[in-house]
């Protein structure tokens, strides 16, 4: 079967390519929303804390 | 003497939400008169005429209650939590479930209740066959029951969130969409001729199922709402 | 046993958990969906009516699964939460509801897509998808409420009680193609009795929907350290773990 085929998946092929295409999507934003939140979090713990030691 | 006191409670609860809704019946007549709107709105959108309305009608009487319901579940408890009412309610030693339940059940006798006897009307408005009327009625009156109990636990939830109307509608509205389904499906089959004994049951369990599990969720999310 | 859980509902303890499990979640996750997706795409034979459409249910089942599963863990942590207050398990509910929604999404999308060459449709008001789209409302519905309360505690319980008031779909999805005739295919996986399709094209969605568990699981440990650090922001142990993160 040549890639042409296998890309094509009979005439399916657009439909199977979109919805793996869209899981992937999801599942790569999912995951950076969840970092950049934490990666967030952290930043603002550590502005306290360096504010607190020049504070103290 | 533990479940007589009960019972007097409940009833002065329901007494004074009616003696109440009594003062301001222009309050109470507002949802109605939105009911009758909403269900104008559709054959002035759609088309005028009957035959075309009579295969949407369920759904319209359906969705308008749904829709009026919802904007009456504002005065539910609002006015109470904001004069202190409620706090007093909370921290008074009583089952605050009974006491909601009781708040809940008149709401309905004053919303719901006159929705299902204006149903048939409307439903007349939109072309429906007077053969539908009873099973109309029927699952009007076990649904805004059912409305009514979702409503008032969405109402609990949101009733100290600032400008919370638009909050209560997308928290109780998709909670309310099965009881929409078998409720107007049980209409649509009644205009067929057909048996219309499953939604219909389903839709007095439902009722059950709200009514037993409903006054201890609207109770814990009043306490929430209410506490500082 | 019972002492490790209480270990782990102190609030430094958990997010050091959750920092070292999270790599290991992550990459099994990533190992496992790469081999179901090519165990989906490329070695499975074609489905004998559906043909190779049949391969998007490698993606379709598990993420519908999963939009239920993270629900019941989210009211189950909610109702933890409520009952024993244990705050950290609120924090578990709040971090489950954004990647409920997501997964549910992809279920919908995916679905939709599924729909067009199999029953000629983009959307059908059959039961399952209209739970599924309910469910979506529900996932939404919680954030939006968590979201109007600024106090935590009062945000949490709140929240907690529109949770497990909702679980009552998540069933209804569940059953709704077997207690109604509708054009959804009855289940692919029974619980009870051999599932009604054949290995070879069965095990890469086992295998998908394995993978969308750990990777729920690492997308939990990010997001409940996020929940840690903002509610726990005046603790003691703050300041030298987050140096070191």
């Amino acid at each position: 079967m040549s890639l042409r085929e296998f890309l094509a998946m009979g005439p399916y092929g657009g439909y199977i390519w979109a919805c793996y295409a869209v899981t992937l999507a999801m599942l790569i934003f999912s995951a950076w929303s969840a970092r950049r939140s934490l990666r967030e979090q952290i930043a603002a713990a550590r502005r306290r804390a360096e504010m607190q030691k020049e504070g103290a | 003497m533990q479940s007589s006191g009960l019972g007097v409670l409940v009833r002065l609860v329901i007494a004074r939400d009616l003696r109440l809704a009594v003062r301001h019946w222009d309050q109470v007549m507002q949802p109605l008169i939105f009911f009758a709107i909403i269900t104008t709105l559709f054959p002035l959108a759609i088309s005028p005429a009957l035959d075309e309305l009579r295969r949407i009608a369920p759904g319209v009487v359906w969705v308008a209650a749904m829709l009026a319901s919802l904007l009456a579940l504002e005065s539910l408890f609002r006015p109470d939590v904001e004069d202190g009412t409620m706090e007093q309610w909370v921290l008074s030693g009583q089952p605050l479930s009974l006491l909601l339940l009781a708040k809940v059940v008149t709401h309905w006798l004053l919303t719901g209740l006159p929705l299902v006897l204006m149903s048939p009307l409307v439903g007349t408005a939109l072309g429906m066959p007077q053969s539908a009327w009873p099973v109309l009625m029927a699952t009007l009156a076990l649904g805004t029951g059912s409305l009514s109990m979702l409503g008032g636990v969405g109402a609990a939830l949101t009733v100290s969130v600032r400008r919370g109307s638009v909050l209560l509608a997308l928290l109780v509205l998709p909670l309310e969409m099965p009881v929409l389904i078998f409720g107007a499906r049980a209409v649509d089959l009644a205009m067929h001729g057909e048996p219309v004994a499953g939604p219909l049951n389903l839709l007095a369990a439902a009722l059950l199922f709200f009514v037993s599990l409903g006054p201890f969720a609207m109770a814990a999310a009043m306490r929430v709402s209410v506490e500082t | 046993m019972w002492l490790w859980f209480h270990k782990l509902s102190s609030p430094p303890y958990a997010y050091r958990v959750a920092t070292l499990l999270r790599p290991w979640f992550f990459w099994s996750a990533m190992a496992l969906m790469l081999f179901a997706a090519y165990g989906g795409l490329v070695l499975a034979p074609p489905d004998y009516q559906q043909k190779d459409a049949f391969r998007i249910i490698y993606v379709h089942a598990p993420a519908a699964i999963m939009s239920l599963q993270v629900y019941v863990v989210m009211a189950i942590a909610a109702a933890v939460g409520i009952i024993w207050r244990i705050k950290l398990a609120h924090a578990v509910a709040a971090a489950c509801a954004p990647v409920g929604a997501a997964f549910t999404v992809v279920a919908l999308a995916t679905g939709s897509i599924y729909g067009k060459p199999m029953w000629g449709t983009w959307w059908e008001w059959d039961p399952r998808i209209t739970s599924e789209l309910i469910q979506l409302f529900l996932y939404l519905g919680y954030m939006a409420l968590r979201a109007s309360f600024d106090d935590t505690q009062r945000a949490d319980r709140a929240s907690a009680i529109l949770a497990i008031v909702g679980v009552v779909n998540v069933p209804i999805v569940k059953y709704s193609v077997v207690w109604w005739n509708s054009l959804h295919q009855a289940p692919t996986i029974s619980k009870i009795g051999k599932p009604s399709i054949e290995l070879s094209m069965a095990w890469p969605l086992y295998t998908m929907l394995l993978g969308f568990m750990l990777y729920f699981a690492a997308v939990l440990c990010d997001r409940v350290r996020g929940e840690i650090l903002r509610r726990e922001r005046n603790a003691s142990w703050l300041p030298e773990t987050v140096k070191t993160s």
